[in-house]
């Protein structure tokens, strides 16, 4: 058996994101050389720290125990690797929660990163932009040059994006060149089976691999009088859809404080009419910076609720149950993998306003039902969402596919 | 003329224009979830929407289109003449209506859906609407609305 120490895992990813860097952390002291391949041109997550640049197999293999690597991206072009790009035919599609003139980091800078890396495994986390740009590295590498091949899915990343015109031919093609697949969901190994993707699909696992939480309020949520509302809304997110809600349920809401987090200008003005025509006390809630502050303040709320017409299990959800807030999210993510509608929380659909001012207003009134929910859904959190179980659970996958046991079919990595 | 949706011969065809400005004072998403709730009703329906407001309107038609298989067809917001060739106009909206596109409705005989969250107390014209409030949040009452004027919708 190849020692660990000796084998490179290049994790596509966006550097950025606190999923990944969660992700990276149950494996930082697993022995493997854990190299993040950056997809966007941002700061990295100050909890990928330690963190040191590379560029080559050889510098990955110098990484000190605990110490993650990061793709040192300045040592190509960004202007001549867009113009590789172009000169090979290859566009970015584009992605709804960004400006049109937006682009994730080349093709080819990811292209070049993989070869000088020469990982013995590629993990692709998330699919538009990590997925996309390991899909043309691929395709300039040749598929049997190409490394195994995990695509993580997040969130909306097939539920919603097989929908979309310019989206739903890449995803084909994304499924047919993996050689493995992990979802958050249940629900979206059906949709890669629908794709016709026939490649082993790893039992679900969030996004996030795991949470340590400690320290955390465990007061009755009977006994909270906060109710935190998502408010995002755009091209996934339904905030208004929740302030509609909330205006048809105010009239039961008057022992509550409302108060709605990521709200925008539009938003806020919508609070102010709430507010002015119906007496609730309903305000938009400052961003909190730390993740400490944020999961504090949740531990306050009697629930939590977040609306969208696609998502995967939602990190809120998760975050919710680990604190005992009652969650209250829509059936187009995959909440219902994790909660019983009706008993853990609710789950409604994401069009139906008055189905979800009824959920609120039950939570809202129903004490018992929200107190015997928290210590149940704070089992399921330690059990399903616990970067101690999760870790040694990947480690075991990423080992079958270096190893070439869970090579496709075709038998491309034997 | 078919009155049964779940007949096996095809139901006439409906079109419907949609207000598609989703920004400070237009609630397209809203309407666009009320007719996500039709569901079945909508199979020979085509949506006619003017004026979306772009990317956040795009994708809820690209996904309402393939979940429920209703027809979409993009109009330009000064495309407005196109209300005349429809069979009714819906609109959600905050504040006031949009005048002007009731009046395009008016002038072709074309039978309106026209809910108005928050409605301008101190504008008589606006407060007229004081009626519709409720489904202008309500996308439940809203779609059992928008199916009583579908062909074969419940009445």
């Amino acid at each position: 058996m190849i020692p660990q120490a000796d084998r490179v895992v290049a994790i596509v990813a966006m550097a950025q994101s606190v999923h990944a860097a969660r992700w990276v952390a149950m494996l930082r002291n697993s022995g493997l050389r854990i190299v993040v391949v950056p997809v966007l041109s941002a700061p990295n997550s100050p909890e990928l720290e330690p963190c040191r640049l590379v560029r080559t197999r050889s510098e990955a293999l110098t990484l000190a125990p605990g110490e993650v690597g990061v793709f040192d991206l300045s040592a190509i072009s960004e202007e001549k690797a867009r113009s590789i790009d172009v000169a090979k035919g290859y566009a970015w599609p584009g992605h709804p929660a960004y400006p049109e003139h937006f682009r994730p980091v080349p093709a080819h800078s990811i292209e070049t990163a993989l070869r000088w890396l020469k990982p013995d495994l590629v993990h692709s986390l998330e699919v538009q932009f990590a997925g996309y740009v390991t899909l043309e590295a691929k395709r300039r590498f040749g598929s049997d040059a190409f490394p195994p091949w995990l695509l993580s899915n997040w969130g909306s990343d097939v539920m919603l994006f097989r929908k979309l015109a310019a989206h739903a031919p890449i995803i084909d093609r994304v499924f047919q060149e993996i050689d493995a697949y992990w979802s958050e969901c249940a629900r979206d190994i059906g949709i890669a089976r629908d794709l016709g993707y026939g490649g082993p699909a790893f039992d679900p696992m969030p996004a996030s691999g795991g949470m340590s939480f400690s320290g955390l309020d465990a007061s009755l949520p009977s006994t909270r009088k906060l109710l935190l509302i998502k408010g995002y809304h755009g091209w996934s997110g339904r905030g208004h859809h929740i302030l509609s809600s909330l205006y048809m349920a105010a009239e039961h809401l008057r022992d509550y404080q409302v108060r709605v987090m990521f709200a925008n200008d539009a938003t806020t003005g919508l609070l102010r009419e709430i507010a002015d025509r119906t007496g609730l006390d309903v305000a938009p809630e400052p961003y909190a910076l730390q993740h400490s502050h944020a999961m504090a303040r949740l531990s306050r709320a009697r629930m939590v609720v977040g609306l969208g017409i696609s998502d995967g299990i939602s990190t809120t959800l998760l975050e919710a149950m680990a604190v005992g807030a009652f969650p209250i999210l829509a059936n187009s993510s995959c909440a219902c993998e994790w909660i019983r509608s009706g008993i853990d929380g609710f789950v409604v659909d994401p069009h139906d306003t008055r189905a979800l001012a009824d959920a609120i207003v039950t939570a809202a009134s129903d004490n018992a039902m929200v107190d015997a929910a928290a210590p149940r859904n704070r089992e399921v959190i330690a059990r399903r969402w616990n970067p101690d179980i999760n870790g040694p659970i990947v480690l075991a996958h990423y080992d079958e596919l270096m190893s070439g046991r869970q090579a496709r079919i075709r038998g491309r990595a034997e | 003329m078919l009155t049964d949706a779940t007949s096996t011969i095809a139901v006439p065809s409906f079109r419907i224009a949609v207000d598609g400005r989703e920004d400070t004072e237009g609630c397209a998403l809203l309407a666009l979830s009320a007719i996500h709730l039709c569901g079945t009703w909508l199979k020979s329906t085509e949506l006619n929407v003017i004026g979306s407001s772009g990317t956040v309107v795009d994708v809820a038609l690209e996904a309402l289109s393939w979940d429920t298989g209703v027809a979409v067809q993009h109009w330009r917001a000064e495309d407005r003449g196109v209300i005349a060739d429809c069979d009714l106009l819906l609109a959600v909206r905050r504040f006031s209506p949009d005048w002007d596109m009731l009046a395009h409705a008016e002038r072709a005989g074309v039978g309106t859906i026209v809910a108005i969250q928050f409605p301008r107390l101190d504008d008589l014209s606006a407060a007229a609407f004081l009626g519709s409030v409720r489904e202008a949040h309500d996308s439940a009452m809203l779609a059992t609305r928008i199916e009583a004027r579908l062909p074969g919708g419940s009445p």
